[in-house]
């Protein structure tokens, strides 16, 4: 049956429903040891019924649109609990957002790619590495939604992933180096993510051991990210917040970082990862602030925990996929300061081992370096620990490197007295 | 639909593959005793692979879509430039289920739903027990197999899984802590869910007067909990093939060297009974088998999938896995464990003069080509003249795995295998991690 035929049966059964049709091609290419080892392409088509039945909701999903589904649906509502806080998006205008759809992108063939390939392969000889690993990944989706109360929308996107792993050997020694960029259209960097990890395996041979100590440390993007999305970006969701799960609960107003910092969720930033028009329960997107020279001023909503708070949902209830239940998430979690960065005597650390194994409640971390330099020499081992609340007090400066890494926008950043284990 | 398959299969290429996967599940997560998120669905799709020079593999959510994935995969064959050579393995026609007393596919949801109220109550009687996640997952998993050479092989799996999550507060302090069970069976796996409740609640509470630990290199028992995730992540991810032949294992080239104390066995077997990660073929048709990847401190055998064992010019082991049918197979751990030893707990503690004990596990991470490896334990305590005192939270441990596995110097007798999500490469797979209690030294990472 068509989603509107859907709709119109369970709205004839007194409830409301709500319809979530993903449909998405991915291709990718794997390289082993420099050379193209497996070529990638595949297609995915599927459905997401969400039903209120009297404030109880129900959901169900599969491959196809089927009666089947619809009962199973409200199967389900039938023994949920009854909440009145429960409840769809209503009619509304969606904001036009830019630069998420790529036509070359959508029918790029693997030929194409070809040039792109080489010159991100080419820096391995130039530089002496191997390369173990490389991929290229890209996708083209498609999404709409539609519910009883009005809600009709729909948003093509693409994006492009490109990783490279290289290994330097002298000796024994042996040094790794890891880079990846994502885009939105087909301006990707290849030949960037190539030297990057490259260059990282070459330079952190000779690695020495570090003395144990409190040192000033500069977090590169990718290590930056690792940590917010695990540690940070949880305590800002509503639902956390309501539930005595977050160090951020009762602080609105209050300096929760240093003055140096803020943060904004920004769903309809241009080209931005993870930028939509709409989110997964139809509510349109938009920006928000969440942190304003370090003092709090916002938390993350869906519509459940926006109208038990008394206020509006914020758009970030987010799908990943369609067998799955929209959750509250950050859209592109945009990390701002101006403060300049000095890096002579800091240890500036470009990945993280270990990153979501740190506490998302209290924010403590203790998380391993991966390719970390003192002084421009490169460290051997050193595990960073401390609490991400402290961290982010003590922000030192802002590089000027600002790039997107999945869902975080950061530059690199400078902190004072972070506590290193060598 | 197995005709069509039949027919595809044979496409002009070196070597075809088709799999089909069929999956129903329910899901179902309690917010603080209110059953928040109940999910149910169904999901199929079919993969092919077609080996021409390299690989091409397409994929499909449907089944008609199976002659245009076939043409998919044959052109990327075409594309592909590393030769790739299959080891010979038994060519098989078999049909293989799981056991499972009471099937998630007979259950209702309110029997599903009564697990989560039954843990929930458990937790009424903690008063700094402010908040709880209580989530009930199961999956009836249907794999059906066919290859060029002629396998044939059906796959039925029923998987379930519990999982607590409690909070504790006292004044300002905060403090999570989590506890899981599952098997590949029925629901009877889930039998003492109130127990698992009533671990997490008394381990959270114990972590509200936990302080942090100590920072340094230092001796470390470590429960059969951590045992498992340490032995997967240092040991187990170096083992698979994949990175040995990519030039990213430390293990390269050391297969009959000693690479670990003489009290180092360790097995990769997925045919422990109900185990997370067992399973009877593997995905690409070749028999389940236990093996030792480790025998008193000897490095004797890779993780292969057929390709990596033809590359290597070694047996191949089984251990080929697809996360589903939209992921391409490759070199995974299944239930993988350290052997018992004969000392006693006390034994392993008697003689620290300051050490760190630690318990469960909240994951852990390695980069296979350095050794380098992170795991992070969920709570510990300090062992100060061989008595187990104060209580510390938030211990990571990282080390270089040959010389903590060189320094293992006691191994315990108590033993068990608990079940993790393994993460590689974007795919995720359901693992059992195991072993009993040991001692080593390791760098632990604390802020005092």
């Amino acid at each position: 049956m068509t989603p509107e035929q859907a709709l119109r049966w369970l709205e004839r059964q007194g409830c409301e429903g709500e319809i979530y049709e993903l449909k998405q091609r991915s291709y990718g290419i794997e390289i082993k040891r420099g050379e193209v080892e497996l070529v990638e392409a595949g297609e995915q088509h599927g459905f997401a019924i969400r039903v209120l039945l009297a404030h109880r909701m129900g959901f169900a999903y599969g491959n196809e649109l089927t009666q089947e589904l619809l009962d199973k649906a409200l199967s389900v509502a039938r023994v949920s609990p009854q909440d009145e806080h429960l409840a769809f998006a209503g009619e509304q205008s969606y904001p036009s957002v830019k630069g998420i759809y790529d036509s070359r992108l959508a029918s790029l063939s693997f030929d194409e790619l070809e040039d792109k390939l080489e010159a991100m392969l080419a820096p391995a000889q130039s530089l002496g590495v191997e390369v173990t690993q490389a991929s290229v990944a890209w996708e083209v989706s498609e999404e709409r939604m539609l519910n009883s109360l009005g809600v009709e929308v729909s948003e093509e996107g693409t994006e492009i992933y490109a990783h490279l792993s290289a290994v330097a050997k002298r000796g024994d020694d042996v040094a790794t180096g890891m880079h990846f960029d994502a885009s939105r259209s087909f301006d990707l960097n290849f030949e960037a993510v190539g030297e990057t990890a490259c260059r990282l395996a070459k330079e952190s041979l000779g690695a020495q051991k570090l003395e144990t100590g409190d040192y000033a440390v500069v977090l590169r993007p990718i290590a930056m990210a690792e940590l917010v999305e695990n540690v940070l970006i949880p305590a800002f969701s509503a639902d956390n917040v309501q539930r005595g799960r977050s160090r951020l609960a009762g602080m609105l107003g209050e300096q929760v970082f240093g003055e140096e910092l803020s943060v904004v969720d920004d769903a309809t930033l241009e080209a931005g990862l993870e930028t939509s028009c709409f989110d997964g329960e139809g509510t349109a997107c938009r920006s928000k602030v969440l942190v304003e020279k370090g003092v709090l001023r916002g938390y993350l909503y869906d519509i459940y925990t926006a109208r038990k708070a008394g206020v509006e949902s914020t758009g970030n209830a987010f799908r990943s996929g369609f067998a799955t239940l929209p959750r509250i998430d950050a859209s592109n979690f945009i990390i701002q300061g101006n403060s300049s960065l000095d890096e002579d005597e800091a240890l500036v650390v470009h990945g993280l081992i270990g990153a979501h194994t740190a506490n998302p409640v209290t924010g403590d971390f203790s998380v391993e370096t991966r390719n970390a330099f003192y002084g421009g020499s490169p460290v051997r081992k050193a595990i960073l620990a401390g609490n991400v609340y402290d961290l982010l007090s003590s922000v030192s400066g802002f590089g000027r490197d600002v790039t997107q890494i999945s869902g975080v926008v950061t530059a690199s950043v400078g902190f004072s007295n972070v506590r290193v284990v060598g | 639909m197995l005709r069509e398959v039949r027919e595809l299969l044979e496409l002009p290429a070196r070597f075809v593959d088709v799999t089909l996967h069929d999956v129903e599940s329910t899901s179902i997560l309690m917010k603080d005793g209110s059953a928040k998120e109940i999910a149910t669905g169904r999901s199929s799709g079919i993969s092919v692979r077609v080996l021409d020079r390299g690989w091409g593999f397409a994929y499909a959510s449907s089944v008609h879509e199976l002659k245009d994935a076939a043409e998919r995969a044959l052109r990327g064959a075409k594309l592909a430039k590393e030769r790739v050579e299959l080891a010979e393995v038994d060519v098989t026609q078999d049909k293989a289920e799981a056991i499972a007393k009471l099937h998630p596919s007979r259950a209702t949801l309110e029997e599903k739903l009564d697990y989560l109220s039954r843990a929930h109550e458990v937790t009424k009687s903690y008063e700094s027990v402010v908040s709880t996640s209580f989530a009930y997952n199961d999956a009836s998993v249907k794999i059906t197999y066919l290859s060029s050479e002629g396998a044939e092989v059906e796959m039925r799996y029923p998987r379930v899984a519990f999982y607590a999550q409690v909070f504790a507060k006292d004044g300002a302090k905060i403090q999570f802590a989590s506890e899981r069970v599952g098997a590949t069976s029925g629901l009877e796996a889930l039998a003492n869910v109130e127990s698992v409740a009533k671990d997490a609640c008394e381990k959270a509470l114990r972590l509200l007067h936990a302080r942090a630990p100590p920072s340094g290199e230092f001796t470390v028992v470590i429960d059969p909990k951590l045992t498992g995730v340490f032995i997967h992540e240092a040991l187990g991810h170096a083992v698979e093939a994949d990175h040995v032949v990519q030039g990213e294992s430390i293990l390269a080239g050391k297969l009959g060297q000693s690479i670990a104390s003489e009290l180092v066995t360790i097995y990769d077997d997925p045919t422990l009974k109900q185990g997370f990660g067992s399973y009877f073929y593997d995905a690409e048709g070749v028999r389940a088998q236990k093996k030792a990847l480790v025998e008193n401190g000897v490095l004797r055998s890779y993780l292969h999938s057929r390709e990596t064992a033809a590359k290597l010019g070694h047996e191949p082991t089984g251990n080929a896995r697809a996360q589903g049918y939209n992921f391409p197979p490759m070199p995974r751990m299944s239930n993988t464990y350290l052997a018992k030893g004969d000392a006693s707990f006390e034994e392993l503690i008697e003689d620290v003069e300051f050490g760190v004990y630690l318990l469960g596990s909240r994951g852990g991470e390695v980069d296979t080509a350095r050794g380098v490896f992170q795991f992070s334990a969920e709570e510990g305590f300090l062992i100060e003249n061989g008595e187990i005192t104060t209580p510390v939270r938030d211990v990571a441990l990282s080390g270089e795995t040959l010389e903590i596995l060189r320094r293992v110097d006691a191994v315990s007798k108590h033993w068990g295998v608990h079940i993790g999500y393994c993460g590689k490469n974007g795919q995720l797979v359901a693992v059992g991690d195991g072993g009993p209690a040991i001692r080593t030294v390791a760098t632990v990472g604390g802020t005092q």
